[in-house]
């Protein structure tokens, strides 16, 4: 990190330059920034700066983007994916401005023309890298935050609203049976009877928020798979009938998208299952290029969607929230009688490889 | 011989196994009858309308009208209606609401069956009854200062 020393501040540099020429200019310029000292690193290949940036901290990274084993913004990505905590400034040529402001869309912090730039520019430039990255992370941070206090208490109000009420009905089921004390022995019957099916309804719940809140299998099992373990693993026991399909060729997902998509369908599912007193549920994942929708249909009582808005416990509002997230459309109709319908169509350009194998 | 006052008894919770189990309890009690059940905050305010009962047992928590809800509106309509919370746990700001709001007594869910029914039975009476646990801390809260600013 950077650190005040009496002849200003002092920072560690790496540059990334696979042209000998270039990088000695760019060191020159370094050491004659005013009130800045720098120790400089410098490596001509990529996977050489990751291997660097691996077991040294720096406070800025100058990358090139024309690099032996790397060319172009992809080099960003790369570098980010591996280090995403760096801040990093791109070093374009003279005629290609437009990569530096697309290395800038892909996280760089921000892009110097070659040749173009002073000691103080450059200074400056470092500085601004460096803040601008802190910002970013502490906003970062505090939407990790946010996202890990609203998880908590949606699982507050799970134990509230479910568990919590299932040992209160099994606790008054055992009183009553306490207090007839035998001089009833088929009321004391029913109500130990009463106690044990709430109990297990209780326990098949706690398990249902057990796995809704385990990290899911989508490396090793992808979309298509963790969704048909879930399903199958909610299915034991119960007497809905849970049905899968799947509708053309499974592709790669980014893992935000998957996990979203995976997170919206357990909890229409779960929503089926206690609420809606369906007796057939219906899952169906379909993969167009375009993108991939998620169908979750019951033959419940269904319910007015709009009476609900607002209201607390359902999970329509945080299934709103998660599909809003990933970008994607989200529609649940229903009516009284009528059974639910769930849809969610997630957009994706088919084929840019990131994330896991669906 | 005097025929003993009958309690009549809403009772307003979410769970229905709760409220079976609370009902079936109640009846069994030679005093006390319940009367009415409601699973929400508004249906607890339309039962209470028609069935005026002499105590109404409200769950804070519940889906749609929230129990604080509901005691506000019962007691705006009925100033003389002798309510009394039900909750499951005893760490919400709700509570003091519900109490500012008129309600009369406070039992935590799961409490012993002995206790409830005497809450029912004090707060028939006309009186106030709430769990030494709570006492302690509204006492802990009202030494506080900002929180009578809540609205």
């Amino acid at each position: 990190m950077a650190i005040m020393n009496p002849d200003g501040l002092q920072f560690r540099a790496l540059v990334v330059e696979d042209n000998p020429a270039d990088a000695l200019l760019l060191e020159d310029v370094l050491r004659r920034i005013r009130d800045a000292q720098f120790e400089i690193a410098h490596v001509e290949r990529l996977e050489d700066a990751l291997a660097s940036l691996a077991v040294a901290s720096y406070d800025v990274v100058l990358l090139d983007l024309g690099l032996p084993d790397s060319q172009g913004p992809d080099t960003v990505t790369r570098l980010r994916q591996s280090q995403p905590g760096v801040p990093v400034v791109v070093l374009t040529g003279l005629d290609d401005e437009a990569v530096g402001i697309s290395a800038v869309q892909l996280g760089a912090q921000d892009y110097l023309v070659k040749g173009g730039f002073t000691p103080t520019v450059l200074g400056r430039t470092i500085r601004y890298a460096i803040e601008r990255k802190r910002a970013e992370q502490a906003m970062m941070a505090q939407l990790k935050e946010a996202a890990i206090v609203e998880e908590r208490n949606r699982i507050a109000g799970e134990i509230h609203d479910i568990l919590a009420q299932d040992f209160v009905g099994i606790l008054l089921q055992l009183e009553a049976a306490r207090e007839l004390n035998g001089s009833n022995p088929a009321e004391v019957a029913k109500c130990i009877q009463l106690a044990e099916a709430v109990a297990r309804s209780g326990l098949a719940e706690a398990r249902r928020s057990v796995w809704a809140l385990c990290p899911p299998e989508l490396d090793a099992e992808g979309l298509v798979g963790a969704v048909q373990s879930f399903l199958s693993r909610v299915a034991v026991g119960n007497p809905t009938a849970i049905g899968f399909s799947l509708r053309g060729e499974p592709y790669p997902l980014p893992n935000d998208k998957a996990l979203g998509l995976l997170r919206i369908c357990q909890e229409a599912v779960v929503n089926a299952l206690r609420h809606a007193q369906a007796s057939k549920i219906r899952v169906q994942l379909t993969y167009e290029p375009s993108g991939v929708d998620l169908c979750v249909h019951d033959n419940g009582r269904g319910f007015d969607p709009k009476a609900h808005v607002g209201g607390k416990g359902f999970g329509l509002i945080s299934m709103r929230e998660r599909a809003e997230r990933i970008g994607a459309r989200i529609e649940i109709s229903g009516e009284p009688g009528q059974g639910t319908r769930l849809t969610v169509a997630a957009r994706t350009s088919m084929g840019n490889g990131e994330g896991h194998i669906s | 011989m005097k025929v003993p006052e009958t309690i009549r008894i809403l009772i307003a919770d979410d769970h229905p196994v709760v409220r079976e189990g609370l009902s079936a309890m109640i009846n069994r009690q030679p005093d006390m009858k319940v009367v009415a059940e409601a699973g929400e905050g508004s249906e607890a305010c339309e039962q209470f309308s028609q069935h005026r009962p002499d105590v109404a047992l409200i769950d804070l928590r519940m889906r749609g009208m929230d129990g604080l809800h509901a005691i506000l509106a019962i007691r705006r309509r009925f100033p003389g209606a002798r309510l009394v919370v039900l909750t499951t746990f005893d760490d919400n700001e709700d509570i003091y609401r519900a109490l500012q709001g008129g309600a009369k007594g406070y039992v935590l869910k799961g409490a012993p069956r002995e206790e409830l029914l005497e809450c029912i039975r004090t707060v028939h009476a006309g009186k106030s009854h709430i769990a030494p646990e709570v006492v302690a801390r509204l006492a802990e809260r009202l030494g506080r200062p900002g929180l009578t600013e809540r609205q």
